[in-house]
């Protein structure tokens, strides 16, 4: 069984009486417990609905969407649904609800009732995943976006999720708050186990998933191994996608003549196949 | 937010910012109570001692408390000039045209200027001393046996808790939307009032779509963390208290009794009384 | 010279367990044609800086002079701000959060509105920055800035600030939370811009690999101080102190440092991908007697042509 399962997916926005956009179409896909997903698309491409039908935030207007075999359709189990997977969204400063981290921290265990000792525990074992363990007491205010969104990870953690799903969850930070963000994912799938959806736009982040899914107009066109996925480069390129910088260089040095694999994903393996030609 | 502003958090970890909430709340509303009480100089000698004492333990500055008047300066300034030009009991000292000032009218704009400073002295004192989250628990904990007669105790404190979590948000939220318009020229500051008006509607407009987008996302949040998941919901900090929250009870209850016996008993104000009558025999 | 600032300190909340020094003695020259890249963490002090330009802050110690406008603490004579905003047009941080208007023609016309131009100017100054900035005025200029997609209206915001004819331009974070294409394509419209105006530019960003893309000038702010001002040609000379800094380095720094290292002969003005790739193409050239097509170099992702609104 995975962890998500969608089978014949559809989802439309009503805007207006005549106005309905068709966000989500006809979506088959298996999300493996365990492992690290990408979800890449421009703007537009559906791929925040798709995150928000993964938790019954978004219901399918055809086909269903099963957690853990729940289907997310069943209103009195929709929590059992949002308790398996939690999601982080774009913005790190409209998802939190104190002034005080670890009080945000416990907002959700809170929710769910559980005994105070557990939760002064899970709030402790969060900011220690997430690296912010020293600002339990702190207000979030003052910190950057990297640390804030950080913070809002933490938050979903302290329901025990299996699957975390961000939600463009690094497109407002800078570079650094970016690699934190990831790196704190990549440990969170490697050493708890956790499954991990991401969903960006930016390639880089898509490089040491195990999976690369591409949407574009509400339809997965590409779904394989990251390297996989980068060789198609025209086809990315028609649906205004790019590859990563490194593999841009690498594909530019191919196109002059010169024999080099033109889906190299690291700067390492690229400095070394070029100290090979040079 | 540049300028340190009324009612913001003023952290030194002193014995009373680590009061129970509920304890501050109920001191605040007994002082508020108490300063209404106070009919004389001498009571007021008495509630400014209190609010003193209070500022030196909490170690918050006093110029930083005193700042908190300067909000509203002009409030002051204003029922101060109303009580003394239309009061019209006691001797007169002076009159022209419809102004009439008398001794009762001094006596009486002077006391409401202490009762006002004294007012919002305190109340800034309890946000001064405790946390927006902890103002909202102790408030919610202080609610609680309204939740049998079927309010929703927890919701409004959850919204009191977005709302005091979002003040500073959309504080600077404001100020870059201003900072923007006044860069593509926007006059904001100048012109009648209702010029000012419509000159902010530049800066009102793109706040209140930001306020809805944000509040989309938030609701958003709210869910995918299980908000209202369970009927039983738990806490993680649990209000208890201690010695200090005990004896400044106690405190506030004997300033209370001394303004009480010092207003209603041996007749009003004797103290006041006394020493009027001390002066006038120099 | 355009800007000058010397001695320019500032401290935030004074008086309070907030305070925080945000400037320290800064000083800078920015020239007339200028293309200037800012980096910087946050919080060093470069956003405090920008505003200043603007007249957004009061001075509280030294003084910046923008043209003929000089910026005190001195109460008086009041400094004409009007003027001076006439002269640097900024472009903040997601600035289609500022778009309030009903119609883009008159949310990009209340800048001019403002400066008080007649109603034809206006109009062809209005006209103007909508085809600069590569959207098709007569298509768009009607239709609400909120139904368009998240890099129109932000081309639709930096139309209304180029509307206004600054002579000096600043834009803080550009390219923020837009998609790789939304990228591009401003980074493409910042090129452009500078090629049909001589004006000073200056853009603020935590991507370096964005910024070595067309500044000519760095300046690196670190802890209310310039770090460095320097060419951006001599940017490897500094890499480490940048990386001491907690700064990234270009790509194409990085990796023409780690051939060097391992003895490959790269040039030491390596900064961007192209100037890379030139190396690269250059010693394999040397080394293996051949020529090769060199027509991938200069070639962008992603095509872009500003000319008669085709932008999109």
């Amino acid at each position: 069984m995975g962890a998500i399962e969608l089978e014949n997916v559809s989802f439309s926005y009503v805007l207006g009486e005549k106005q309905i956009i068709k966000a989500v179409k006809n979506i088959s896909l298996n999300i493996e417990e365990g492992s690290f997903v990408a979800i890449v698309g421009h703007n537009g491409s559906g791929k925040s609905t798709l995150a928000k039908l993964f938790n019954g935030l978004l219901i399918p207007d055809k086909g269903t969407v099963k957690v853990f075999g729940i289907d997310t359709k069943e209103e009195k189990r929709i929590f059992d649904v949002r308790k398996s997977v939690g999601m982080v969204f774009q913005n790190p400063d409209n998802q939190m609800v104190a002034s005080v981290i670890e009080d945000d921290i416990a907002f959700g265990p809170e929710n769910l009732g559980v005994e105070r000792e557990e939760i002064i525990k899970r709030v402790d074992w969060a900011l220690s995943k997430v690296g912010m363990l020293e600002h339990k007491k702190g207000t979030p205010f003052k910190l950057s976006g990297g640390q804030k969104q950080r913070l809002a990870i933490a938050g979903v953690l302290a329901i025990k999720p299996k699957v975390l799903v961000l939600d463009e969850s690094t497109a407002m930070l800078d570079p650094q708050g970016r690699a934190e963000v990831m790196k704190v994912a990549h440990e969170l799938n490697k050493e708890s186990g956790i499954t991990v959806i991401a969903i960006t736009h930016y390639m880089e982040e898509a490089l040491d998933a195990d999976r690369l899914i591409v949407m574009n107009d509400g339809e997965i066109v590409e779904d394989g191994a990251p390297k996989d996925v980068f060789s198609k480069y025209e086809k990315l390129n028609s649906i205004k996608l790019s590859v990563p910088l490194v593999t841009q260089i690498s594909r530019k040095i191919n196109q002059m003549g010169i024999t080099i694999d033109p889906t190299i994903m690291k700067k390492e393996e690229l400095v070394n196949s070029l100290c090979q030609l040079l | 937010m540049n300028n340190f502003a009324f009612g913001q958090y003023y952290p030194t970890n002193s014995v009373i910012h680590k009061m129970d909430p509920r304890c501050k709340i109920i001191i605040v509303i007994l002082y508020m109570v108490a300063i209404f009480l106070v009919k004389s100089y001498a009571a007021y000698l008495l509630t400014i001692i209190f609010l003193l004492t209070s500022i030196f333990i909490s170690k918050v500055p006093l110029k930083v408390v005193l700042r908190s008047i300067k909000a509203v300066i002009f409030l002051l300034i204003f029922t101060l000039l109303i009580n003394l030009l239309f009061y019209k009991q006691g001797n007169v000292l002076f009159h022209w045209e419809f102004i009439t000032i008398t001794d009762g009218g001094i006596d009486f704009s002077i006391k409401m200027l202490f009762r006002l400073s004294l007012l919002v002295m305190g109340a800034s004192m309890l946000t001064f001393t405790t946390t927006s989250s902890e103002l909202t628990d102790g408030l919610e904990s202080l609610l609680k046996p309204l939740k049998y007669i079927g309010v929703p105790v927890h919701d409004i404190a959850i919204i009191m808790s977005i709302a005091l979590r979002f003040i500073p948000t959309l504080v600077e939220e404001t100020n870059k939307i201003m900072n923007a318009q006044k860069a593509r020229g926007a006059q904001l500051d100048t012109g009648s009032f209702f010029q000012r008006v419509k000159a902010m509607l530049p800066v009102l407009i793109p706040l209140f779509v930001s306020a809805f987008r944000r509040a989309d996302e938030l609701a958003n949040a709210l869910d995918a963390r299980c908000y209202n998941a369970c009927e039983n919901r738990t806490k993680m900090k649990i209000l208890k208290f201690g010695v200090a929250d005990y004896l400044s009870l106690a405190v506030i209850a004997v300033v209370i009794a001394l303004i009480c016996v010092d207003a209603y008993a041996f007749g009003s104000c004797w103290i006041d009384k006394a020493i009027w009558a001390l002066l006038a025999g120099i | 010279m355009s800007i000058v600032v010397k001695n320019l300190s500032y401290t935030y909340g004074v008086d309070s367990p907030y305070e925080k020094k945000a400037l320290n003695n800064i000083n800078l020259t920015i020239n007339e044609g200028d293309f200037l890249g800012i980096i910087g963490h946050t919080g060093s002090g470069k956003s405090t800086f920008i505003q200043h330009i603007n007249g957004l802050i009061k001075v509280q110690e030294g003084e910046i002079q923008v043209f003929d406008v000089k910026l005190t603490n001195a109460k008086k004579p009041k400094p004409d701000l009007r003027a001076l905003r006439n002269n640097v047009g900024m472009v903040f941080q997601y600035p289609e959060y500022q778009l309030f208007e009903d119609t883009v023609f008159k949310d990009v016309a209340f800048g001019p509105k403002n400066q008080g131009l007649s109603t034809e100017e206006i109009a062809q100054r209005v006209e103007e920055a909508i085809n600069l900035v590569g959207l098709d005025y007569e298509t768009i200029k009607d239709r609400a800035p909120f139904e368009l997609s998240g890099g129109q209206k932000r081309r639709v915001a930096i139309a209304g600030i180029i509307a206004m004819k600054p002579k000096v331009l600043i834009l803080d974070e550009p390219t923020a939370g837009l998609d790789p294409y939304g990228k591009e394509q401003i980074l493409a419209l910042i090129s452009h811009l500078k090629e049909k105006s001589s004006s000073t530019i200056i853009v603020i960003s935590h991507d370096i690999d964005e910024i070595t893309r067309f500044a000519t000038r760095l300046i690196v702010f670190n802890d209310g101080e310039i770090a460095f001002d320097i060419p951006m040609k001599e940017l490897f000379k500094h890499r480490e102190e940048l990386v001491k800094m907690g700064l990234d380095i270009p790509l194409a720094v990085q990796i023409a440092n780690s051939l060097r290292e391992k003895g490959v002969a790269v040039s030491d003005d390596v900064v961007t991908i192209q100037d890379l790739l030139r190396e690269v193409v250059r010693i394999y050239e040397e080394k293996n007697g051949v020529t090769l097509d060199k027509r991938a170099i200069d070639k962008s992702e992603f095509e872009f042509d500003f000319e008669g609104g085709q932008g999109e």
